[in-house]
């Protein structure tokens, strides 16, 4: 007993010596750190699953290798495509590409990079047996040839425009990765930074590479921690235990930081959109007309303004801001709850009995909004449009559950409309081809509109950015027009990060490629 | 007595045995593909087969079940369908984080409790009394996730004393630099890091505790053989701690034994809160992805973690009580 007392007293002189100690706070890795020194901490949302560049399909994931990885190209802040491991390229016939490397690039192990590590890249992430997630991406590539050492060639199996944006920023691994015990703990790459240690949902530590063929960068570190927690993140970015912390955040959090004179808040409009996809095989929503009274039911405005306090922007098409793609042509069906009734009335929806429910043959108007309850934001669009359709007379009836359970459901097409989203839109092929298409795999809604169907099938067989743009606004109107997702908002991007750091350029993707210009100010 | 540990061992077997089955079917049962989550949104059909197919998810249910328990009774969980690695790596890395958060809880809880508790109950219906169990019901009725937050506000941000997030360095690492090198820095450092996490955690656990061990001293405090001591003239300090608490721990005992227990699944919000990585946010994590052998993997562990604390409760009971050892070696004779 008495030993039990005198082990509890130690402890709490442990203890009150831990609090007492007043070193900063700091996680120990910076810890020795003198203020000059250039260092970034970043704060993270996830945990990154793993960080081979040909499994990888988070967005942390995709960090890491901004910082120590390069592809083929790069795409800048407008998505337009720059040259990185890649100096120049022809397309010299439409089932043709060629990449002349850059010379002279070392990975991080000493050797040179060769058009054999990019072939062994591409060859690897679509071989069935390599297992890779994302290989069907990859599926317009028939054969990858190195013509010699700086030489790489694509021969394709059909026209395909978007495979800049689509497939060339891979980052390249070296030719042989597989051999390399833990490469997916520890890839090996060519870019800026060089990864030291993965310590699973806790952090991920770079240090500079001073052979980089793009200069060594000013930074000596870059530190990424894992802090699930919206709160926390920027709790911790207050208490200066990180530097720098993004999107995902919580609104308020944003308001409270644009106050604080210590750091600097970059807000964009950002590649994602959420939209509200209507089933056209479901029984009510088959008539064109009824999703059209629906939509005039949808205050966007609302949406943006109030509900996500203006993290994000009203939508109008599948088009979104800032990009080469974008038209302010295309609108989607405005506000007006009015013209909505009238719609709907047309459509033959009417309350004959009275009871404050549009009703057709006996049948009351009833629709199911579905979404995912690990979205905050998008749960109280959801609760926010079953009270809009309630003003109107439709028995509007909320679904949520988490994502893998709603995704089923979307997939299996039981679901009238389902509020979901989508992220890094560099290209509008991705979607509207894989999505939208009349025969596409993910086409769950039933739509099919041939008119569509051909404008996205030509967009892939044009070159130029111009030509296809105007097929894209075409196909968006369309989409429009027949109510086949409509999208309620623009997602935003939010970088907050501490006014020391000197030389970040904001991309709407969330890239942090600029750290390599970045700087620490005194 | 070693017969009695033996058998309490073996009943762990159909426990964790019942909990591996009905946790395997369950999973397979709620709504949610694997592949179609690992695939995305874009995957056509042809994929979402082909992934089925390699994931062994085409094969019959018990099929798949029976060549899991086969494997795992040679430890082999199988691998995380998105993390890619050995279920048991991912478990062995994740698990001690939860377990040094969950005792660290437990002492504070204790910490805490014992002397409110003993405070309490011997001066009972003085304010001393009603300010304790007014911190216990505020204690239970706090959600962990909100004193934590309060925590990060105040203790890192406003005061800046504290880290905000994460582990630090673990504490056994610290204590072995502390005794083989004689420096404390580690070991200061992962204290530091762990003190608003446990305590946070451990809050709710010394609120119950307290109310525990407050209405068991006063029963034990109105008993004969304290009066008897006291009567002999027995120091009031050794009549209270000696005779009364001794007599008043087998319950709280037990409370502390379940407390223990739900600590491993309170700190699941804990680590969310505070970036602990434990095996709480792994599991989560697995459960909302439907990664099934991490979500397996991790319930098992849970589960004869929670079993073997519940038989070292029940040989604890024996230690305290001699009445009960005695009672079960002429049952297990």
């Amino acid at each position: 007993m008495k030993k039990a007392w005198i082990l509890c007293l130690a402890g709490v002189l442990l203890l009150a010596a831990a609090c007492g100690t007043p070193a900063p706070a700091n996680p120990p890795a910076s810890e020795g750190g003198a203020p000059a020194q250039q260092v970034l901490r970043f704060g993270l949302d996830v945990d990154p699953e793993t960080l081979d560049p040909r499994h990888a399909r988070d967005v942390s994931a995709l960090r890491v290798f901004e910082l120590c990885g390069d592809g083929l190209i790069q795409l800048n802040e407008k998505l337009e495509a720059l040259p990185s491991l890649a100096e120049s390229w022809e397309n010299p016939d439409e089932l043709t590409w060629v990449f002349h490397l850059r010379q002279g690039v070392k990975f991080h192990d000493g050797s040179d990079l060769t058009a054999e590590d990019v072939k062994y890249t591409y060859d690897t992430i679509r071989d069935p047996a390599f297992g890779a997630v994302y290989a069907a991406n990859y599926a317009s590539i028939k054969e990858v040839v190195a013509e010699d050492d700086y030489t790489v060639r694509f021969d394709l199996n059909e026209p395909y425009s978007p495979i800049l944006a689509n497939n060339m920023e891979l980052t390249i691994v070296p030719a042989e990765a597989d051999s390399i015990a833990d490469f997916a703990a520890k890839p090996i790459g060519t870019g800026p930074f060089i990864m030291m240690e993965w310590a699973k949902n806790e952090k991920i530590l770079f240090e500079a590479n001073p052979d980089y063929w793009g200069g060594s960068p000013a930074l000596q570190r870059v530190e990424f921690y894992t802090i699930p927690s919206n709160d926390t993140r920027v709790s911790a970015l207050e208490a200066g235990d990180v530097d720098f912390v993004h999107t995902p955040l919580t609104p308020q959090d944003v308001d409270r930081i644009k106050g604080d004179a210590r750091f600097q808040v970059d807000e964009l409009t950002g590649l994602g959109i959420t939209f509200a996809a209507f089933n056209h095989n479901s029984p009510v929503l088959a008539d064109r007309q009824t999703r059209v009274g629906l939509s005039h039911f949808l205050d966007k405005e609302v949406m943006a303004r109030e509900l996500s306090q203006g993290l994000e922007l009203p939508g109008e098409s599948i088009l979104v801001p800032n990009t080469w793609f974008y038209s302010d042509e295309v609108k989607s069906f405005p506000y007006d709850p009015e013209q909505g009734k009238a719609i709907l009335a047309e459509a033959g929806w009417t309350d004959t009995d009275g009871d404050g429910v549009l009703d057709k043959d006996g049948q009351k108007l009833t629709v199911r909004l579905s979404t995912y309850t690990q979205d905050d934001l998008k749960m109280q669009y959801v609760e926010y449009m079953q009270n809009l359709f309630a003003q109107g007379g439709v028995d509007a009836r909320v679904v949520t559950n988490e994502w893998p359970t709603f995704i089923a459901d979307v997939q299996a097409g039981n679901y009238d409309i389902a509020v979901f989203g989508m992220l890094n839109l560099f290209d509008p092929d991705k979607y509207m081809y894989s999505y939208l298409r009349s025969t596409a795999g993910s086409n769950w809604g039933g739509f099919s509109s041939t008119e569509f169907d051909a404008l996205v099938e030509e967009a892939r067989t044009v070159s130029g950015e111009a030509e296809r743009r105007d097929l894209y606004v075409q196909a968006a109107a369309i989409n429009n027009a027949e109510v086949m997702h409509n999208v309620l908002v623009y997602q935003g991007y939010v970088a907050m990060y501490n006014n020391k750091i000197q030389g970040y350029v904001p991309h709407a993707r969330g890239s942090i490629r600029s750290f390599q210009n970045v700087s620490i100010a005194e | 007595m070693r017969h009695y540990f033996f058998r309490r061992l073996l009943q762990i077997i159909p426990v964790v045995f019942g909990i591996t089955a009905l946790v395997f079917f369950i999973m397979r049962l709620i709504p949610g593909d694997p592949a179609l989550v690992l695939l995305g949104t874009d995957a056509t059909p042809e994929d979402l087969a082909r992934m089925r197919e390699t994931l062994g998810l085409n094969e019959s249910l018990w099929t798949q079940f029976f060549s899991y328990i086969k494997n795992a009774l040679t430890l082999d969980f199988g691998n995380s369908i998105f993390q890619k690695e050995a279920v048991m790596t991912i478990l062995l890395r994740s698990f001690p984080a939860t377990l040094e958060l969950s005792v660290c809880a437990i002492i504070i809880s204790l910490l805490i409790a014992v002397p409110l508790g003993v405070a309490a109950a011997v001066k009972r219906n003085t304010w001393i009394d009603y300010a304790g169990m007014t911190f216990a019901q505020l204690g239970t009725s706090m959600p962990v996730f909100w004193i934590g937050v309060l925590l990060i506000m105040y203790f890192s941000v406003h005061l800046g004393w504290l880290p905000s997030f994460g582990r630090g360095e673990p504490l056994t690492r610290g204590l072995g630099l502390l005794v083989t090198t004689g420096s404390p820095q580690v070991l200061l450092t992962g204290l530091k890091h762990i003190l608003m996490p446990a305590f946070s955690l451990g809050v709710m656990g010394a609120a119950l505790i307290s109310r525990m061990i407050r209405s068991s001293m006063l029963e034990v405090l109105d008993s004969d053989y304290i009066r008897t001591a006291r009567a002999k003239g027995t120091p009031e300090g050794k009549v209270v701690m000696k005779h009364a608490f001794r007599g008043a721990l087998l319950p709280v005992v037990t409370t502390v034994g379940l407390q223990f227990g739900a600590l491993l699944g309170n700190a699941i919000v804990t680590e969310t809160v505070f970036s602990w990585p434990g095996i709480g946010r792994v599991v989560v994590t697995a459960i909302s992805q439907r990664d099934f052998p991490l979500v397996q993997g991790g319930v098992i562990l849970i589960a004869l973690a929670f079993a073997l604390i519940n038989m070292g409760v029940d040989l604890l009971y024996a230690v305290i009580n001699p009445k009960i050892r005695a009672g079960r070696e002429r049952g297990a004779a």
